[in-house]
C-alpha cells in the first residue's frame, strides 16, 4: 500500500495540470495577502484627501459638527481622531484586524478558493486516467482495486492538506507579523483563532479534493463531475430563490461559512400580524456543518469506492 | 501433456444495451498450455478482447469458470498477476509523461527496480527516443511501449491483443520474432490478431471463436491436419475422375483438366492414374493455410450455415452456430 501511494505521489508532481492549479493557488493566496496588506496599510486623512479631494475633509468636518449623525458621542474627547476613523472607513482604510478577516474577511475567502481550485486538481488528477485508458493498465499490474483507489485518494488528500496547511500556516502568521509590526492591536486568542481556521480551513480543503477525486472516479470523466458539481450549485440557488424556508440550512456556502467560522445565522419570516411580520432567527453550528458534509463525503466516497469496485474498467 | 496456464469453461458476457441483453461472449471454452504460443482468432466483434479483458479482471463475467496457472480469476489475480504481463486493445498510457516515466510508475508500482526498466526498453528497441512524450510517439513506438510494460514482470504467460496493429511490416517482423523468441523461451503467449499468416507462422495451437463462441481449438498442426490436397492436370479429367472416385478418393474441379483430389498421399494418385492408364502433366501438393479455414468456420458461424467441411482431424469444441 505504501508503495501504491508512492507511486500516486509520484503520478501527482508529474502531472502539469496539478501542478498549474497547485501554483495557482499558492500565487493567488500570495496576491490576496498583499491585496489586505496594501489596503490595511496606515494612511492619514491628509493622504486620502490628496488622493480623493477635499469633500474628505469637508466630510470629517460634518461629522464634528454633527457627531451622532455619524455615530460618535457628542462629548468625546478624541471626537476629531473617532471622525477622522470613520471617514478613512468609508474610503476603505482599516486598520489590519485579525478576527474581522478571520470571520468575515480573507479567511474564509482564502479557504473558499483554495478548496475550489484543489477540488479542480483531485478531479483532473484522476480524470486523466479514466479519459487516457490509463486505468486499466495500472489494474494489470495492481489487480486489487480497492487499494488502487485508496492510494489514489491518500495521495490527494496528503496532497491537498498539506499544501493547505503550509499555505494558511504562511498567510496567517504573515498577517500577525504584518499587524504586529504595525502597532495594531490583536485581541485575545486572536492569533490561537486564526491557527484553528487553519487546521479547519486545511480539513475543508482536502475533503473537498477528496469529494472532487471520488466524484471522478464514481463518473469516470471530469467534465461530468465538474458539471455535476455547477449543476449542484444551480439547483440550490434555485430552491434558495424560491424561498423555501429549510433551503439556506442545506447549502453548501451557509455549511462552508459555519464550518470555518464557527456558526452562521439566517433569517426566515414567521407569522404575521397584519404588517407586523415575526422574524425566525436559525443558526447554524459547526456541528451541524460538519455532519452536512460528512454525510455528503462519505455518500459520494462509498458510491464511488462500490462503482470502482464492480463496474468493468475500459 | 503439459499443464493449461488458461482455462477458461463455458464464459458468459452480456451487457444491458438500450436493446435488451447483448451477448458479447457465448459459452466460451479456451485452454492455452504451458509453453504454446496459441493464436485467437475470430472476426471483429467476436469476443476476443472481451474474453481478454475478463481474463485480466477488467470485466466481470456474467457466467462461467476461468483460471490462470490453475488458480481462478479474478479471485486469485493479485497472486499471480506478477506472471502475466498482458496489451489489451491499443496501448494506453499518460500522454504527457515520456515513455520511461509511463514505465517507471508501472514498474515501481510492483517493486519493479529502475534497471529493469531500462532492460525493457532496450528489448523493444526505444532506448534513446523512451525521454520524448508519449503523445509524440509514432503507433509503432506505442505499442513498443506496451510491450516494453509487458516485460518489466518477467511474465511467464504474455497476452497480446492485435499485437502487431499499426505497425510497419519491419516492426511487424521484430514482434513476430520477440514472440517466437519468448515462446522458445518458454514463455507461454495467448496472441489475438486478424492476420492470420502471422498467427501461422509463430503459433503453435490456435483458437478460433465467432459470435462469442468456440468454433474450433487445437494445435495448429490438428488444425490444418489432413487438409492437404493434390492438384493434378490430366488430359482425360472424366476418366482420371473415375479412376480415382473409383479408389475410393474424394475429388473435386474439373476445370482446365484440374482435379482437386483430398488425399496427403500423391503416390496414391500416380498409382491409380497409371493403373487407369492415364497420365499426368502435373501434380501438386495444396496445403490449406489458416486462413482457410478461419474463413470456412467464421463464414458457416456468420451465416448460420451448415456444419463446415474441416479437414477430418482439425477438432471441433462446440457447433457451429445455428
Amino acid at each position: 500500500m505504501i508503495r501504491l501511494v508512492g507511486v500516486e505521489l509520484t503520478r501527482l508532481r508529474w502531472r502539469r495540470a496539478v501542478l498549474i492549479l497547485v501554483a495557482l493557488g499558492v500565487a493567488l493566496t500570495a496576491v490576496v495577502f498583499v491585496g489586505v496588506v496594501v489596503d490595511s496599510r496606515s494612511r492619514t486623512i491628509e493622504q486620502v484627501a490628496a488622493d480623493n479631494g477635499p469633500q474628505v475633509l469637508e466630510e470629517v468636518a460634518r461629522c464634528v459638527d454633527h457627531p451622532r449623525q455619524y455615530g460618535q458621542p457628542k462629548d468625546a474627547e478624541d471626537l476629531q481622531t473617532r471622525c477622522e476613523d470613520t471617514i478613512l472607513g468609508y474610503y476603505g482604510v482599516n486598520e489590519l484586524n485579525l478576527r474581522e478577516q478571520r470571520e468575515a474577511g480573507s479567511g474564509p475567502a482564502l479557504v473558499a478558493l483554495l478548496a475550489v481550485i484543489l477540488l479542480l486538481a483531485g478531479t483532473t488528477f484522476v480524470g486523466h486516467d479514466w479519459n487516457t485508458g490509463s486505468m486499466s493498465n495500472q489494474l494489470l499490474f495492481e489487480p486489487r482495486r480497492l487499494r488502487v483507489w485508496a492510494a489514489k485518494a491518500v495521495a490527494v488528500t496528503a496532497v491537498t492538506g498539506t499544501l493547505t496547511v503550509l499555505v494558511l500556516a504562511a498567510y496567517w502568521t504573515g498577517l500577525w507579523a504584518f499587524a504586529s509590526a504595525r502597532g495594531a492591536p490583536i485581541g485575545e486568542h486572536a492569533v490561537e483563532a486564526a491557527y484553528k481556521q487553519v487546521v479547519l480551513g486545511t480539513a475543508f480543503v482536502a475533503g473537498a479534493a477528496l469529494l472532487g477525486y471520488a466524484l471522478t472516479m464514481l463518473l469516470r470523466t471530469t467534465v461530468g463531475s465538474l458539471g455535476l458539481l455547477l449543476g449542484t450549485a444551480f439547483l440550490g440557488i434555485v430552491v434558495v430563490w424560491t424561498g423555501w424556508g429549510g433551503a439556506e440550512s442545506l447549502m453548501p456556502w451557509t455549511n462552508f461559512v459555519a464550518f470555518v467560522v464557527g456558526g452562521y445565522d439566517y433569517y426566515t419570516s414567521g407569522s404575521c400580524n397584519g404588517y407586523d411580520c415575526e422574524s425566525l432567527t436559525h443558526h447554524i453550528g459547526r456541528a451541524d456543518s460538519s455532519v452536512y458534509f460528512a454525510v455528503v463525503l462519505l455518500v459520494v466516497v462509498a458510491a464511488s469506492m462500490l462503482s470502482f469496485r464492480r463496474r468493468d474498467v475500459p | 501433456m503439459s499443464e493449461p496456464v488458461v482455462e477458461i469453461r463455458g464464459l458468459r458476457k452480456e451487457y444491458a444495451g438500450r436493446k435488451g441483453r447483448q451477448v458479447a461472449v457465448a459459452d466460451l471454452d479456451l485452454t492455452v498450455r504451458e509453453g504454446e504460443v496459441h493464436g485467437f482468432l475470430g472476426p471483429n466483434g467476436s469476443g476476443k478482447t472481451t474474453t481478454i479483458r475478463m481474463l485480466l479482471g477488467l470485466a466481470t463475467a456474467t457466467r462461467g469458470s476461468m483460471a490462470l496457472f490453475g488458480r481462478p480469476v479474478p479471485q486469485a489475480l493479485p497472486e499471480i498477476i506478477g506472471k502475466v504481463g498482458a496489451v489489451v486493445e491499443s496501448p494506453k498510457f499518460s500522454p504527457n509523461f515520456t515513455g520511461r516515466q509511463n514505465l517507471l510508475l508501472l514498474a515501481r508500482s510492483v517493486g519493479v527496480p529502475a534497471p529493469r526498466v531500462d532492460a525493457a526498453i532496450e528489448t523493444v528497441g526505444l532506448a534513446g527516443r523512451d525521454g520524448g512524450r508519449y503523445k509524440t510517439y509514432s503507433l509503432g513506438m506505442k505499442q513498443r511501449l506496451a510491450v516494453a510494460a509487458t516485460l518489466l514482470k518477467d511474465p511467464r504467460l504474455l497476452i497480446l491483443d492485435e499485437p502487431t496493429n499499426g505497425l510497419d511490416p519491419s516492426g511487424i517482423r521484430e514482434v513476430r520474432e520477440m514472440i517466437r523468441g519468448l515462446g522458445e523461451a518458454g514463455v507461454t503467449v495467448l496472441i489475438s490478431s486478424h492476420i492470420l499468416a502471422e498467427v501461422q507462422q509463430v503459433c503453435t495451437a490456435a483458437t478460433i471463436i465467432g459470435s462469442g463462441r468456440t468454433l474450433a481449438s487445437g494445435t495448429v498442426a490438428e488444425l490444418l491436419g489432413g487438409s492437404t490436397s493434390q492438384r493434378v492436370v490430366v488430359p482425360e479429367p472424366a476418366a482420371a475422375r473415375t479412376a480415382l472416385e473409383a479408389a475410393g478418393l474424394r475429388v473435386t474441379g474439373g476445370e482446365d483438366h484440374a482435379l482437386l483430389v483430398e488425399t496427403d498421399r500423391p503416390a496414391d494418385v500416380t498409382r491409380v492414374l497409371g493403373e487407369a492408364g492415364v497420365w499426368l502433366s502435373e501434380l501438386t501438393p495444396v496445403r490449406a493455410d489458416l486462413e482457410a479455414i478461419f474463413l470456412t468456420l467464421t463464414d458457416a458461424d456468420r451465416l448460420g450455415g451448415p456444419e463446415p467441411a474441416l479437414p477430418p482431424t482439425a477438432p471441433r469444441t462446440t457447433e457451429p452456430a445455428a
